[in-house]
């Protein structure tokens, strides 16, 4: 009887051993140097934000600007990306406690963030925008006010929308939930990222957005704080590929706006 | 010590703002539970009863709920008929769990009336009292004595996945507890309160219901 459960127990260690093993260190020092010698780049990012990030359902690869971007980052610091898809609520204690070394996923530099973890320089600006039922009346920020309002747990959107007086704020885990109620007549408006937005409202015909963007807000990738050589590396990349036309015309493939 | 201090105070704080989301999760567990029991001893009935129909219905029910995910039946209900009935967040989420449920009570209640002996039924004929006399007055009496601590069991595990509602929206303690780490990213601190708070109520409700079934079966002999 012991023997097997001596057994069992060895087996089932053996596996959650080789389950662990591999893909992306956990040691958070030295990243740059770790990342240069395993050549893998591992990227937390939440994949349900379109046109930025998203699962392409037929290939399953992360795929969208931000994806496309750092995998070209990744490139010219000899590496390949391995994206861990993670709720956005989580995306930046996960990467402080070391399960990836970046962050893409059209992430607003804040101030708030930027206490807690490293910013690359600014590489998309975007804004906020306010989505609503074709024909409500709500056409700006100020109409807002007791209305039940859509957005995506610990974003900049959230942040908007509390400081909208006496709004029912109803917080999702992924910003496409939101549009759904929307559609579905349980909320009066969303506020998400104006990419987003606009793409949702291209697709449906029963959703409009209302008014223009009601913030100015820039994404960036988010490293730790003592990844001050990974910065540096990712900063440089990305001011050549900007020079160099690489993130316009990914701009023009995804549809960005440009800024 | 410095840092001791401080830590109290942020622990303090996270206590104060998740503290209002307590009543909230209290309130969804509470309500699909009381349904979940009503739904269950329903089931269990039907399940053990000789009507064919009723059985073959009630053991469908308990199979195609037993086998799906209470997460995915919650997104179904929400999402799906919630959708179409028009149903708000609360609602959605209650029922979901509440039926969910109700198919483990069903099975447990079921074990309840299977152990009451054979000849306690034959006794209750013999006294000229109908079938359903019979279970309401001495079959079901003693059979929810023995269903006691299983459900009991059921309510604890029923509080805790009324966690899993945080995924439409509804804003209990696990979702307060992800709106605060989310904001100041003090993920290890706030998750120690949210496991304090969470044990604090299945160890008073634990400690209240041992109460109850001692007292109920004070009547035993």
């Amino acid at each position: 009887m012991r023997r097997w459960i001596l057994g069992c127990l060895s087996i089932a260690i053996g596996i959650a051993a080789g389950l662990s093993a591999g893909g992306c260190a956990r040691r958070p020092e030295g990243s740059l140097a770790r990342i240069r010698a395993t050549k893998v780049l591992c990227v937390g990012t939440d994949a349900t934000y379109p046109p930025f990030e998203s699962i392409d359902t037929s290939t399953r690869e992360v795929v969208g600007f931000d994806a496309d971007l750092i995998r070209t980052i990744a490139g010219r610091l000899g590496a390949r990306v391995e994206f861990l898809v993670v709720p956005f609520d989580g995306i930046l204690p996960a990467l402080n406690s070391g399960k990836y070394d970046a962050v893409i996923s059209a992430l607003t530099i804040t101030d708030d963030r930027a206490r807690e973890v490293l910013f690359s320089d600014p590489y998309y600006a975007a804004g906020q925008s306010i989505v609503v039922k074709s024909g409500s009346p709500i056409a700006s920020v100020a109409d807002l006010a007791g209305k039940r309002i859509g957005v995506q747990l610990g974003t900049t959107g959230e942040r908007e929308a509390h400081r909208v007086a006496n709004a029912e704020i109803v917080s999702f885990d992924a910003i496409s939930a939101a549009f759904i109620d929307l559609v579905n007549g349980r909320l009066d408006a969303v506020i998400a990222d104006t990419p987003t937005t606009a793409l949702f409202a291209r697709d449906h015909t029963e959703i409009a957005m209302a008014g223009a963007p009601i913030t100015r807000e820039s994404y960036g990738i988010a490293m730790r704080k003592a990844d001050a050589d990974l910065k540096a590396a990712i900063d440089a990349a990305l001011n050549d590929l900007d020079r160099d036309g690489t993130v316009q015309s990914l701009r023009e493939k995804w549809k960005l706006p440009s800024p | 010590m410095d840092w001791i201090a401080h830590q109290l105070k942020l622990i303090g704080r996270i206590f104060v703002y998740l503290l209002p989301a307590v009543p909230e999760t209290l309130k969804i567990t509470i309500v699909a539970f009381t349904l979940a029991l009503v739904l269950g001893v329903l089931i269990g009935i039907a399940r053990t009863g000789s009507v064919r129909t009723a059985r073959a219905a009630a053991t469908v029910y308990v199979d195609v709920l037993r086998g799906i995910p209470l997460l995915v039946q919650i997104f179904f209900l929400y999402f799906g008929i919630g959708r179409l009935l028009n149903l708000s967040r609360f609602p959605s989420g209650v029922l979901a769990i509440g039926i969910g449920y109700s198919a483990y009570i069903g099975e447990t209640v079921r074990a309840g009336i299977q152990a009451v002996p054979r000849g306690q039924w034959e006794a209750a004929r013999s006294l000229g009292l109908s079938t359903p006399q019979c279970l309401r007055h001495v079959i079901l009496p003693q059979a929810m004595r023995i269903v006691i601590p299983p459900v009991l069991n059921d309510f604890v595990a029923c509080l805790k996945d009324s966690s899993l509602v945080s995924i439409i929206g509804l804003r209990e303690l696990t979702r307060a507890g992800r709106e605060y780490y989310s904001s100041t990213f003090s993920d290890f601190q706030t998750w120690t309160v949210v496991a304090i708070l969470y044990l604090a109520m299945t160890l008073i409700l634990t400690r209240v219901s041992g109460a109850l079934e001692r007292r109920l079966r004070q009547g035993e002999g």
